[in-house]
């Protein structure tokens, strides 16, 4: 028991030891993650789809709650842009059509599917993809055993990065989405410029929103995130997260920006209170980036 | 198709798993075992092709169960709703308006009326329901009184705050509805919506849970149709069913008591003043029990509710002697508050001359302290005023047996279950909030559903901390009418019966106590 306890206090001092190393290498660190960024290589980690895909059992289980509570939030932000985007352009002929009636969406690693049901529920057509064929497939089975006649449709694609997705574009036929969401991905990426630059590829030239979502590196997400939720806490599995791929709005500004890209708004997700009895309440903070951040991205209308 | 001709167990094996439900002391793991036996396969039972699909599947055409279809028919129109009822659609409204209001009724407080879409506003439109079709008995004033208490409790919709936003109605502490008209009216719009489909002289067979509690609930009915829905909603009534089906266990006092309940017309000419009245009666001969007068729609009409014994309940029930029945209830009704029995009786020859003038004067002084309060109250015109008297009975008398029901929650089965109105909860009538408590839960669960509709999310999200709320918020509402009924129920303790006589007098006096029980009785403001 003891030497268990003073092996978990060991594997968060090396942990935080790493980091601090990290930070101070922070700037030969970025480059090294984004060199790897060309239009052959994939994003994929496989360490990360073969921890993910070991967790397709309990992927909609309640105690995998803080995911799905921050599900909620994530998209009331989803439509606030997309309303505050098209309010000029589109007026809704039908008061009772969903608010994403005839978008189509892309859902990069989809996961368990907890995203893109809540979009096609929204009335969006959805595309999801995984690099995890596993998780893809129990997330077609949680879409059909829930009943909704809405998730139906959602079109699952097991095993492609996106990547391989974008490539399947031709000029005749562009694959273009209407909403592409990284929503929750880019910590788990081993190249994030290779992952963001073929995302953007697929979003539409005029009205099309990219969105991001990750956690900054800071102490204080490697104090809430790593040291908190997983090891004392234990409310996420150990290993689900590596400080060292957070990343800043700035930084994902910066590479965004190297692909054509421009930032409509960022704003930070925390929670309202401790989340003691498993309640996890989120809210929308634009102040506070800190530790949860989600962002919107668009083409930019005069690339420099 | 192996899953279908599963489904159709044969009524032995049914009969055996109720019996099973019933030594089963734990709610869930029942419908755990069942599945496990049943369902092997859940995207065998989600792709089930002869099954009817519907969002949110009611059980129950009552009030709850159409009041709930009709909110979410409001608020999400593109959700699917199926209601399905035991007995036959209501009959269209007959030829002949007859005017005496039917003893089946409700007295509802302004906010369930407000659910209910029966209360006019500046936003009315013309899909809200016609005013003419459910007419309101609505009363601002109720009187509470015992004969051998000088206390009287009068409440009045003065009490209630002022809500500039409400000027145009009639201020009111509630009103009195007629089951039949309202239940016809919520009716008529279901079947008019395009979203909504309705199966009458049907009732569940068997229902079923997927393993994991994921997956949509199915449900066989008799009508030899297979349900698939994402929410079983039970509002199929105090025996519910579902409720026993699933093994949910309710908290139960029961009272012993039945209830009858008849309209009578009034001796008088006039109106009938705007006020509810309730009467508790002590005493074998009398009937014990609260017995209440509420004003109907016709001023010439008003309710009779009495709670008391099964014997006296049969007994008049079955007289053919109305004018009998008639003579006990204007005698109980025209009696006013008495004074209560000393509380120290001083027997003259057993105590000392000297202990017995003290005892005396104690016993005056306390007096004195009870009946202030009448005298307090005479001067704010709040003091017991005559009912109206009583003509003859009117319509059948009807008898219903009373107990205070209560299930831990709402929501069962990994939510896809919810237990609504007398399904979950039953109470005394006798503070008039048995629909109430329905009708509040009622407007918590659309109020969850619509939330995670918003964002996307199953109807299952979010059901949890709403329906834990209100089950919180009717719990203290439904222990706190059991808690009255035991008060009042007091008739041979002398001392405790001066202590409730004192604490009904505080009650009455004390201007923002009595403000904040109106508030609570009409509003559901939980203290």
């Amino acid at each position: 028991m003891l030497s268990a306890v003073r092996q978990s206090h060991r594997r968060v001092f090396n942990s935080i030891a790493a980091s601090l190393h990290r930070v101070r290498n922070r700037n030969s660190y970025i480059g090294q993650r984004y060199r790897g960024a060309s239009s052959t290589s994939t994003s994929i980690s496989q360490d990360e789809v073969s921890k993910f895909s070991g967790m397709d059992k309990d992927w909609w289980d309640p105690s995998f709650h803080p995911l799905i509570a921050m599900n909620p939030i994530r998209i009331r932000y989803i439509l606030d842009i997309v309303q505050k985007q098209h309010s000029a352009t589109t007026n809704h002929n039908n008061p009772n059509a969903p608010p994403l009636h005839n978008f189509k969406a892309l859902d990069v690693g989809c996961g368990g599917g907890l995203l893109s049901e809540s979009l096609a529920r929204l009335g969006a057509n959805v595309t999801a993809i995984d690099p995890s064929e596993a998780l893809v497939q129990k997330a077609q089975e949680h879409a059909m055993q829930t009943g909704d006649p809405r998730l139906r449709n959602i079109d699952y694609r097991g095993g492609l990065s996106v990547e391989e997705l974008a490539a399947t574009e031709d000029d005749n036929h562009p694959l273009l989405f209407d909403v592409v969401c990284l929503l929750e991905v880019l910590e788990h990426a081993s190249d994030v410029a290779s992952l963001v630059q073929a995302a953007s590829s697929l979003v539409k030239p005029d009205t099309g929103l990219l969105f991001v979502s990750t956690m900054n590196r800071t102490w204080k997400s490697h104090l809430l995130t790593i040291v908190g939720a997983e090891y004392i806490m234990g409310y996420v599995p150990r290993g689900t997260h590596d400080w060292n791929q957070y990343l800043a709005p700035q930084e994902v500004a910066q590479t965004m920006d190297g692909f054509g890209m421009e930032q409509v708004h960022v704003s930070g997700m925390v929670l309202t209170k401790p989340p003691l009895c498993g309640q996890w309440d989120w809210k929308l903070d634009g102040n506070d980036t800190d530790v949860n951040w989600i962002g919107a991205y668009r083409r930019r209308i005069n690339p420099t | 198709m192996t899953v279908i001709s599963r489904l159709r167990a044969p009524t032995s094996i049914l009969l055996k798993r109720r019996l099973t439900a019933s030594r089963n002391s734990h709610g869930l793991p029942l419908a755990a075992s069942l599945s496990a036996r049943w369902l092997s396969n859940d995207t065998a039972a989600a792709s089930n092709e002869g099954a009817r699909y519907s969002d949110v599947l009611i059980v129950g055409g009552g009030v709850v169960g159409c009041a709930l279809a009709r909110q979410l028919n409001q608020r999400l129109p593109s959700l699917s709703v199926h209601l399905v009822e035991a007995r036959d659609a209501p009959t269209s409204k007959p030829a002949s308006s007859n005017e005496i209001p039917h003893p089946r009724s409700y007295a509802l407080s302004p906010q369930s009326l407000d659910i209910l879409g029966l209360l006019s506003s500046e936003e009315t439109t013309s899909d809200e329901m016609a005013n003419q079709d459910v007419k309101l008995g609505w009363y601002d004033a109720m009187q509470i009184w015992e004969a051998r208490n000088p206390a009287t409790l009068r409440f009045h919709a003065d009490d209630l705050p002022f809500d500039e936003a409400k000027l145009d109605r009639p201020k009111m502490l509630g009103a009195v509805v007629e089951d039949g008209p309202l239940v016809r009216a919520l009716w008529e719009k279901l079947e008019s919506h395009p979203q909504t489909t309705i199966s009458t002289n049907t009732t569940v067979q068997d229902l079923q849970l997927s393993s994991n509690g994921q997956g949509v609930v199915t449900v066989e009915t008799s009508d030899n149709e297979i349900h698939q829905t994402r929410l079983l909603v039970a509002a199929d009534g105090a025996q519910s069913p579902i409720r026993q089906r699933l093994g949910v266990k309710q908290a139960q006092w029961d009272y012993g008591r039945q209830a009858l309940t008849f309209t009578v017309e009034l001796s008088q000419d006039d109106r009938i003043p705007r006020t509810a009245y309730q009467r508790f009666i002590h005493g074998q001969e009398a009937g014990r029990g609260p017995l209440a007068l509420l004003p109907t729609h016709s001023p010439r009409h008003a309710i009779v509710v009495w709670s008391t014994t099964p014997e006296m309940v049969k007994k008049w029930k079955e007289t053919d002697d109305n004018n009998a029945l008639i003579d006990h209830l204007q005698n109980l009704l025209q009696t006013g508050p008495q004074r209560l029995p000393p509380l120290v009786e001083s027997k003259p020859g057993q105590v000392p001359p000297l202990l017995s003038n003290v005892l005396f004067g104690v016993e005056r002084l306390l007096e004195t302290v009870q009946d202030a309060g009448a005298m307090l109250a005479a001067t704010n015109s709040r003091s017991w005023m005559a009912p109206p008297k009583l003509s003859k009975i009117v319509s059948p008398k009807l008898s219903f047996p009373l107990a205070c029901r209560n299930v831990g929650q709402y929501h069962h089965a990994s939510n896809r279950v919810v237990l609504v109105g007398d399904a979950a909860h039953t109470v005394h009538p006798m503070a008039g909030q048995g629909l109430n408590l329905g009708l509040g839960a009622v407007e918590s669960l659309v109020e969850s559903i619509v939330e995670s509709e918003a964002v996307g999310m199953d109807v299952t999200y979010g059901l949890d901390s709403f329906l834990r709320k209100r089950h919180a918020a009717n719990s203290s509402v439904i222990m706190g009418i059991h808690a009255l009924h035991e008060i009042f129920a007091v008739q041979d303790n002398v001392p405790l019966m001066h202590a409730k006589s004192f604490g009904m007098n505080v009650m009455q006096q004390v201007g923002p106590l009595r403000r904040r029980i109106v508030q609570a009785a009409t509003q559901g403001v939980v203290f």
